[in-house]
């Protein structure tokens, strides 16, 4: 299987899916030669990434044997343990900043929705969604607007 | 809304999105990427477009939006003398520099993106659509997609080359 | 623990609050255009909007913020000047801008992704003025996308 014909092919978009899967089975595998190495990040994301779109019932076609297909599960799952371990970190740095930030929102005004018409406030619902609607509406382009629009002197 | 409602409800007003396109940027080839971009978010948005009361105007708005998108890339482009054919690297947003892990990194360049060949590159590359498939949905020719599919995969080869190589240097 | 030590820590952690608090209104906006909500919010014939978490939730905002001028006229000059410094401030990753008869008809700016709260958000900037001088500055804060926000503002069509 020629890798660096594929490569071209695949640059050029005239890969078909198959030539694809051939592919990131390559580039997820153990052998990348070093002069390969710089594709194997994109080829693992692409291979995350179809992963992750997938319902949780299917596995990507694959003709790799069960030995390979073992391999890389195991490689996923020390992954899934740093990020894991990463998640847990961040989870607690989390925490304690929204701890504060609890703090400071209490000293603050936190914002319930409100309108403020000619300099006075409103708290009903009803008219605040109305002038919300009004600026939205008023911020966009109507079909008229769209029709006469004449294409700025660029 | 399902593939087949698409393709007999959202398809036929392809001509008239191209017509306006044409009329915005006034040049074919512009106007064919506009509208292949907006086919493709309204494909990709099918489920939700039965709550959208006029498809035709909603379409019309993205076209507009997207066309005037190009007409500003392309001015862009056209200010240097040269016109570089990878001017996109002089525009790497800071963030993507500070990304260790490579895989997000590549992530992250791919949703950088121009909005068309984001989409084309996520239906082949991951969503696995075959191209003959994308040129059905989008209504285009098998070579336009092609070749955008082809200048995302570059753009994405050639920026994460960039900040490596930029990366290797203030090491 | 002795009761100095526990002063100690209260006044770090009182310290720590106010930093927090600090660095949070500093990052509030560090927009030039978060002025324009102070300053015009209760004026005569204009309209502000502020609208709570619970309600944006479902568009996947975070923050939502308007003014409607009915006659723009008066605020004109400082509003365009604002959105000149943000859209200048080299945080703006996209900008449509469309010009009628010279003077800014609308404006439309995506910023870099901020970080609030520990969240990456997006920020949008919109802005339109008509014909007959009625005009809108949105700011909206959230992790929808342009594609999103797109249908938020066309869904009424």
């Amino acid at each position: 299987m020629n890798i660096e014909g594929l490569l071209e092919k695949y640059f050029e978009g005239t890969t078909t899916c198959a030539e694809e899967q051939a592919l990131r089975k390559f580039f997820t595998g153990k052998d990348v030669p070093e002069h390969l190495e710089s594709y194997r990040p994109l080829f693992a994301c692409i291979d995350e990434e179809i992963r992750r779109n997938l319902p949780s019932d299917q596995t990507p076609d694959d003709l790799s044997s069960t030995v390979k297909h073992h391999k890389t599960s195991h490689r996923t799952y020390t992954h899934s343990l740093y990020y894991l371990g990463a998640a847990a970190a961040a989870c607690l740095l989390l925490f304690f900043v929204l701890k504060n930030d609890k703090k400071q929102i209490h000293i603050d005004n936190l914002p319930e929705s409100y309108v403020v018409i000619n300099g006075k406030r409103y708290d009903d619902p009803k008219l605040i969604q109305e002038k919300a609607l009004e600026a939205l509406e008023t911020v966009s382009f109507s079909d008229e607007e769209l029709k006469e629009q004449i294409i700025p002197d660029l | 809304m399902e593939a087949n409602e698409f393709k007999t409800t959202v398809l036929p007003v392809r001509l008239r999105l191209l017509k306006y396109a044409c009329h915005l940027t006034d040049n074919q080839e512009d106007a064919e990427d506009a509208v292949q971009e907006v086919m493709l978010k309204l494909w990709n948005s099918r489920h939700e477009l039965d709550c959208c009361r006029n498809i035709e105007a909603f379409a019309r708005t993205l076209t507009h939006h997207a066309c005037i998108d190009l007409i500003r890339r392309r001015k862009y482009e056209r200010l240097g003398k040269d016109c570089e054919p990878m001017e996109f690297l002089s525009h790497i947003p800071e963030y993507l520099y500070e990304i260790k892990d490579e895989i997000r990194l590549i992530r992250e360049i791919i949703a950088t993106l121009p909005p068309l060949q984001h989409d084309i590159m996520h239906m082949k590359d991951i969503e696995e659509y075959e191209t003959e498939e994308i040129a059905q949905i989008t209504g285009c020719s098998t070579e336009a997609i092609r070749q955008n599919l082809s200048r995302a995969r570059k753009r994405v080869r050639e920026t994460y080359l960039a900040i490596i190589r930029k990366r290797n240097i203030n090491k | 623990m002795e009761k100095r030590n526990i002063r100690h820590i209260l006044r770090t952690i009182l310290l720590l609050i106010c930093i927090c608090y600090g660095i949070s209104c500093k990052a509030q906006q560090g927009l030039d255009i978060a002025t324009l909500f102070e300053k015009f919010g209760d004026r005569k014939s204009v309209t502000m909007v502020e609208l709570s978490s619970s309600l944006l939730r479902s568009y996947r905002m975070t923050l939502y913020k308007s003014l409607v001028f009915e006659d723009v006229r008066p605020f004109l000059d400082e509003i365009l000047k604002s959105l000149k410094t943000d859209a200048n401030s080299g945080n703006v990753t996209k900008t449509q801008e469309i010009k009628e008869s010279g003077r800014l008809g609308s404006a439309y700016y995506c910023l870099e992704p901020t970080l609030r709260n520990g969240q990456k958000v997006k920020r949008y900037i919109l802005f339109k003025q008509n014909r007959q001088h009625k005009a809108a500055l949105v700011y909206i804060e959230g992790t929808l996308n342009e594609d999103d926000l797109m249908k938020i503002l066309y869904k009424e069509e």
